[in-house]
C-alpha cells in the first residue's frame, strides 16, 4: 500500500515534470476537500508576462516561459500596451480515485480573466467582462475527474496602473459560497450607502434640468450637468464594486477618462455663474478657464491613455500632471468664493470645501483604518465612497444655494415691485395731481372766461343801456331843435332845452356805470328824457309819472335806465303813431316788501297797429332799446340772482278796440 | 329856379330848414312843408315841386315808403336824416344826395347847388336804393350808381379796378375799359368802398385788390392792375398791402 503509494507519487512528480518545462508542483486535491477556507496556490504557480506589441495567442502562450510566481513579479511590469496580460499556469491532480473534484479558482479582481486548460479556453470573467452573468465574477469553475492531472492556465487583462495586489485561492463550493455570501453581507452597507448617494445625485439632475427647462437659467444647466456626471461615477463605482455588469469596458474607460475631469469643470462653471466670477474677478477667472481647458486636455489625454496604454508621462509625473491642474483649480475656486461679495458665497464656500476635504481624507485617515472584515470597515475602506459623498454633499450645498439664491431673487423682485409699485403709486399720484392741477386751472380759465365773458356782455350791455337811452336819433334830434332855437334867437327856449339836455345826457353817463341807483334818480332821468321828447313833439306827448308815497324814493335802489326803453317805445310806437298825440302814464308801486312795480300805461295804437306799421317799415325796426335792456334784464337776473319780469298787457276799450299798451314790470328789492 | 317842398315828422326841423335855406340858399323858393308823410304826399302831388328835402324817420310812412307810393320822382332828392349808418350806405352807394342833421350851413348850399345842376335821379337809383334798404342789416351791396356827367352808370363793384383823384372829383377805371368821371372826392370813395376790398394805395388812388396783378419794388413801388395799368403805391401804405394780402 505505502508502495503502491510511493510509486504513484514518483509517477506524478515524474509526470509533471514532463508536462511543464519549467519545474513546478502540482497541486494535490483529494476530491471536493473539506476546507474552512480556500487554499491560496501561489506557490504551485508558474507566470509569464507578455511583452509583445501583440497579444499572444493561447497556442502561443503555452510555449512562452514561465517563471515561478512571486508577487513583485506580477507587480513590476514593464509592458507598452495599455492592458498587461499575465499568463499564470498551475496543474492539480485529483488523488481520489472515485471523487470528482470540483473547485474555484478565486483570482481577485481583474478586469478581464480566462481560464484555460490545456485543450482551450474553459471560462471567462472579469470585473470588465459583461457577458458574465452571476454574482461570483471573481471566481473561475475548474473540474479534475477522480485520478486526473490536470494543467491550467490563467490568463488576466489588467489595467496597468489599477492592478490589484494578486491573490490566487482554491476554493471549494463551499469555501466559495460562503465567501460569496461574506462578501455580500459586509458589502451591503457599502451598497446601500453607494446606491443612496448615487439615487440623491440623480434626483438632483432631473430637479434641476426641470429648473432649467423652466427658467432658462445656465446656472441650472451647469448643476444639472455636474450632478449627472456625479451619478454616473456613482454608477461606475458600485458596478466596479458590486460587480454588476452595467458598463462596457468602452464606458468604464470614458466614465474614468471624462467624467472624472468633468466634474471639477462642471462645478467650476456653476460656481462661476452662481457668484458672478466672470465679472467680480475676471483675472482670476481667466486663470480658471485656463485650468478648466488644461482640465479638457486631460480628459482627452487620459482616454487615449486608458485605451492606448501609451503613457506620456511617467508614473510619478503622470499623477502629479493628472493631480496638480485640478488641486490648483479648486484652490483658486475656493479662493474666489470665500472672497465673492455675493450672499450665497458661504453656502458654495461650504460645498466646494466639503468635497475637498472628503476627498483628500482617505489620504489622512486610511492609513489608520484598521483592516477589519465587517460592514462599516468596507464602507471606510472604499476610496470613491469619500468622493461621492463628497460630490454629493456638495451637491447639497449647492442646492442650498440655489434655492437661497431664488429667495433673494425673489426678495428683490418682490422689492423691485415694491419699488415700481410705489414708483407707480408715485407717478400716478403726481399724474393726477397734475390732471388735478390741470383740470384746475382748465376750471380757473374756463371760470376766467365765463367771467369774462360775461364781464363783457355786462359792459355791452351796460353800453347799450346807454345807447338804448342815449338813442343817437334823439341825440341829433334833440341837437337840431336846439339849433333852432339858436338860429331864431329864441335863447330863453334854446337854453332850456340845452340844460335839460345836458342834464339827461349826464344822468345817462353816470348811471350807465353805477349798479344801482335810487328810485328819485331814476325817474328824474325817465321825466327829462320824456320832457324832451315832449319838447320835440309838442303837444304830441303828454305824461304823468306817480309814486306810491309809502315809497322811499331815495332810500329804494334799483338797476339803473330799465324804464327808460319802455317809455320811448310807448312815446313812439304808442303815441307818435296817432296824430293828435297821446298820454303816457308812469306808476311806482311796491305791492310787497321786496318788490317794486312800475306800471308804464301809455293810450296809444296799441301792439298789433304798431307792429303793421313797422312791419311795412322800410328801415329798422326801433324795439332795438326794448331788446337790449330784455337782454339786460336776464343778465341782472343772472348777476343778482333777480326775478325782475316784465309783462305786456294790451288795453282795449269798452268796444273792444285797441286802446294802448300797459307795460308792467316787477323789479325784486333786496 | 328851384322848387322846395320839405316833409319832416318833428316841426322843430322844419322850422330850422325853412330858416336855413332862406339864411344860405335864399334863391329857392320855399313851397311848403309837412309834419306827416300822409300830408308830405298831397303837397307833393299839389305842388310839384323839383326839390324835395325828406326825412327818412317819420311815424305812420317813412320817407322811403313815401317815394314808393308817389311812383315816379320827377325831382331831385335830398334826404335828411339824423343817424341812420345802414341809410348813409344806401344813398351813398345809390349815389343819392343826404344832408345830416343837425345840418350844417354849407352842405345845404353844396346840396342844392348840385340839384340845380344835376339829372334828375334815375328809378334804377331809387330802386337800388330799395334794395339796399330791404336787404338785411350787414349785407354787402354789390353794385354802385357812378353819377357822372352824361349820366349815372351801374357798375358791380368787382368790375372797378382802380380809382384815381382829380381834383375834386374821382375817375373811375372798369373792367371793360370805361372811364366814369364822378363829382366825389377820392375821400368819400374811399370811405364808400374800403371794407370792400378796396384799398387806398396811395393820396391819388384806391385800387379793387381783386384787381391787382403785380407788386413791383424798386425805385418807388408800384401796382400792376389787370388792365395792365400801373399804379403807385405809397410807401405808408406798402404796410396796409401787406396786412391785407399777408404777403409781398
Amino acid at each position: 500500500m505505502c508502495r503502491t503509494f510511493r510509486i504513484l507519487l514518483l509517477f506524478t512528480v515524474f509526470g509533471a515534470w514532463l508536462t511543464v518545462a519549467h519545474a513546478q508542483d502540482t497541486l494535490q486535491v483529494h476530491g471536493v476537500p473539506l476546507w474552512k477556507t480556500g487554499m491560496r496556490i501561489e506557490k504551485y504557480c508558474a507566470i509569464m508576462e507578455e511583452d509583445a506589441d501583440r497579444p499572444l495567442s493561447f497556442e502561443q502562450a503555452k510555449q512562452a516561459v514561465f517563471q515561478q510566481y512571486t508577487d513583485s513579479f506580477q507587480l513590476a511590469r514593464n509592458s507598452p500596451r495599455p492592458l498587461l496580460i499575465q499568463w499564470i499556469r498551475f496543474a492539480i491532480r485529483n488523488q481520489s480515485m472515485t471523487d470528482t473534484a470540483d473547485l474555484y479558482l478565486s483570482m481577485g479582481p481583474h478586469y478581464f480573466a480566462s481560464l484555460y486548460d490545456t485543450a482551450g479556453l474553459l471560462h471567462k470573467s472579469g470585473i470588465y467582462e459583461t457577458t458574465i452573468e452571476g454574482f461570483a465574477k471573481g471566481f473561475l469553475p475548474l473540474q479534475l475527474l477522480p485520478g486526473q492531472v490536470k494543467m491550467f492556465w490563467l490568463r488576466t487583462e489588467d489595467r496597468r496602473s489599477h492592478l490589484v495586489p494578486p491573490s490566487l485561492t482554491l476554493d471549494t463550493p463551499f469555501t466559495c459560497y460562503k465567501l460569496v455570501a461574506e462578501g455580500m453581507q459586509r458589502d451591503r452597507m457599502l451598497f446601500l450607502l453607494l446606491s443612496m448617494l448615487t439615487g440623491s445625485l440623480f434626483f438632483i439632475s432631473f430637479f434641476a434640468a426641470y429648473q432649467y427647462w423652466l427658467s432658462r437659467d445656465s446656472s441650472f444647466l451647469w448643476y444639472m450637468a455636474y450632478t449627472l456626471s456625479s451619478a454616473i461615477i456613482g454608477l461606475f463605482w458600485l458596478d466596479i464594486r458590486h460587480q454588476l455588469s452595467l458598463y462596457s469596458a468602452v464606458f468604464h474607460d470614458l466614465v474614468f477618462a471624462f467624467f472624472l475631469y468633468c466634474v471639477p469643470v462642471l462645478y467650476s462653471l456653476f460656481i462661476g455663474k452662481m457668484l458672478h466670477l466672470s465679472v467680480q474677478f475676471p483675472r482670476s477667472w481667466w486663470l480658471v478657464r485656463i485650468l478648466l481647458v488644461v482640465a479638457v486636455w486631460q480628459m482627452v489625454l487620459q482616454f487615449v491613455t486608458l485605451r492606448t496604454g501609451y503613457f506620456l508621462f511617467s508614473k510619478q509625473f503622470g499623477y502629479f500632471v493628472s493631480m496638480a491642474p485640478v488641486t490648483l483649480l479648486n484652490l483658486i475656486l475656493l479662493g474666489l468664493t470665500a472672497f465673492s461679495r455675493e450672499k450665497i458665497r458661504w453656502f458654495m464656500f461650504c460645498g466646494l470645501l466639503s468635497m475637498l476635504l472628503l476627498w483628500c481624507m482617505p489620504m489622512i485617515v486610511f492609513p489608520k483604518i484598521e483592516f477589519r472584515l465587517n460592514k462599516w470597515n468596507m464602507v471606510l475602506i472604499f476610496l470613491p465612497f469619500y468622493f461621492l459623498l463628497g460630490l454629493t454633499i456638495e451637491a447639497i450645498c449647492f442646492s442650498f444655494a440655489l434655492s437661497y439664491r431664488s429667495k433673494l431673487i425673489l426678495q428683490e423682485k418682490n422689492r423691485l415691485q415694491r419699488q415700481y409699485s410705489a414708483d407707480l403709486e408715485q407717478a400716478l399720484a403726481r399724474r393726477t395731481a397734475e390732471i388735478a392741477r390741470q383740470n384746475e386751472s382748465l376750471e380757473k380759465q374756463k371760470i376766467q372766461q365765463v367771467q369774462t365773458a360775461f364781464e363783457k356782455k355786462l359792459a355791452e350791455s351796460e353800453m347799450s343801456a346807454l345807447r338804448a337811452r342815449m338813442n343817437p336819433h334823439f341825440i341829433f334830434n334833440c341837437l337840431n331843435s336846439i339849433k333852432l332855437y339858436t338860429l331864431e334867437n329864441d335863447a330863453q327856449t334854446a337854453s332850456e332845452y340845452l340844460s335839460k339836455f345836458s342834464r339827461l345826457i349826464r344822468r345817462v353817463l353816470e348811471d350807465a356805470t353805477a349798479e344801482k341807483i335810487t328810485v328819485a334818480k331814476e325817474l328824474e332821468t325817465l321825466q327829462l328824457y320824456i320832457e324832451l321828447e315832449a319838447m320835440r313833439f309838442k303837444d304830441k306827448v303828454r305824461y304823468s309819472i306817480r309814486v306810491d308815497d309809502e315809497i322811499d324814493q331815495d332810500l329804494v335802489e334799483i338797476p339803473p335806465l330799465l324804464l327808460q326803453p319802455y317809455v320811448e317805445n310807448a312815446i313812439w310806437h304808442g303815441l307818435m303813431h296817432r296824430p293828435q298825440g297821446g298820454a303816457i302814464e308812469v306808476a311806482v308801486t311796491q305791492p310787497a316788501d321786496n318788490c317794486l312795480q312800475v306800471d308804464i300805461t301809455d293810450n296809444g295804437i296799441g301792439r298789433a297797429a304798431a307792429d303793421a306799421l313797422n312791419s311795412k317799415s322800410a328801415t329798422r325796426k326801433k324795439s332795438f332799446g326794448l331788446q337790449m335792456t330784455a337782454e339786460r334784464i336776464d343778465i341782472l337776473n343772472q348777476v343778482y340772482g333777480m326775478q325782475a319780469a316784465v309783462v305786456v298787457n294790451d288795453l282795449t276799450d269798452n268796444a273792444g278796440t285797441a286802446s294802448g299798451t300797459k307795460v308792467t314790470m316787477k323789479i325784486p328789492l333786496f | 329856379m328851384l322848387r322846395v317842398v320839405i316833409i319832416d315828422d318833428e316841426p322843430d326841423c322844419v322850422r330850422l330848414l325853412s330858416l336855413q335855406l332862406k339864411l344860405y340858399c335864399p334863391s329857392v323858393q320855399l313851397l311848403g312843408s309837412a309834419t306827416d308823410s300822409e300830408e308830405g304826399l298831397q303837397l307833393i302831388q299839389q305842388l310839384q315841386p323839383n326839390l324835395l328835402f325828406l326825412d327818412v324817420e317819420m311815424p305812420v310812412m317813412n320817407g322811403f315808403q313815401l317815394l314808393e307810393k308817389l311812383g315816379t320822382i320827377p325831382f331831385q332828392l335830398v334826404f335828411v336824416t339824423a343817424y341812420d349808418r345802414f341809410a348813409v350806405k344806401a344813398f351813398r352807394y345809390s349815389a343819392l344826395d343826404y344832408l345830416l342833421k343837425p345840418i350844417d350851413g354849407k352842405q345845404l348850399q353844396d346840396a342844392v347847388n348840385r340839384a340845380a345842376q344835376r339829372q334828375l335821379p334815375a328809378q334804377q337809383q331809387l330802386s337800388m336804393l330799395k334794395k339796399q334798404l330791404h336787404d338785411k342789416e350787414g349785407s354787402q351791396p354789390d353794385k354802385i350808381a357812378l353819377p357822372f356827367q352824361n349820366g349815372v352808370a351801374f357798375t358791380e363793384l368787382k368790375n372797378i379796378v382802380y380809382c384815381s383823384s382829380e381834383n375834386n372829383y374821382t375817375r373811375f377805371f372798369t373792367t371793360d375799359g370805361q372811364q366814369y368821371l364822378v363829382a366825389k372826392t377820392l375821400g368819400d370813395i374811399q370811405e364808400t368802398l374800403e371794407g370792400r376790398h378796396f384799398l387806398r394805395v396811395h393820396r391819388q388812388y384806391v385800387v379793387n385788390l381783386d384787381h391787382i396783378r403785380k407788386y413791383v419794388r424798386g425805385e418807388g413801388n408800384y401796382l400792376v392792375m389787370s388792365n395792365n395799368q400801373q399804379v403807385p403805391v405809397a410807401r405808408n401804405q406798402k404796410e396796409r398791402l401787406i396786412e391785407r394780402f399777408g404777403w409781398l
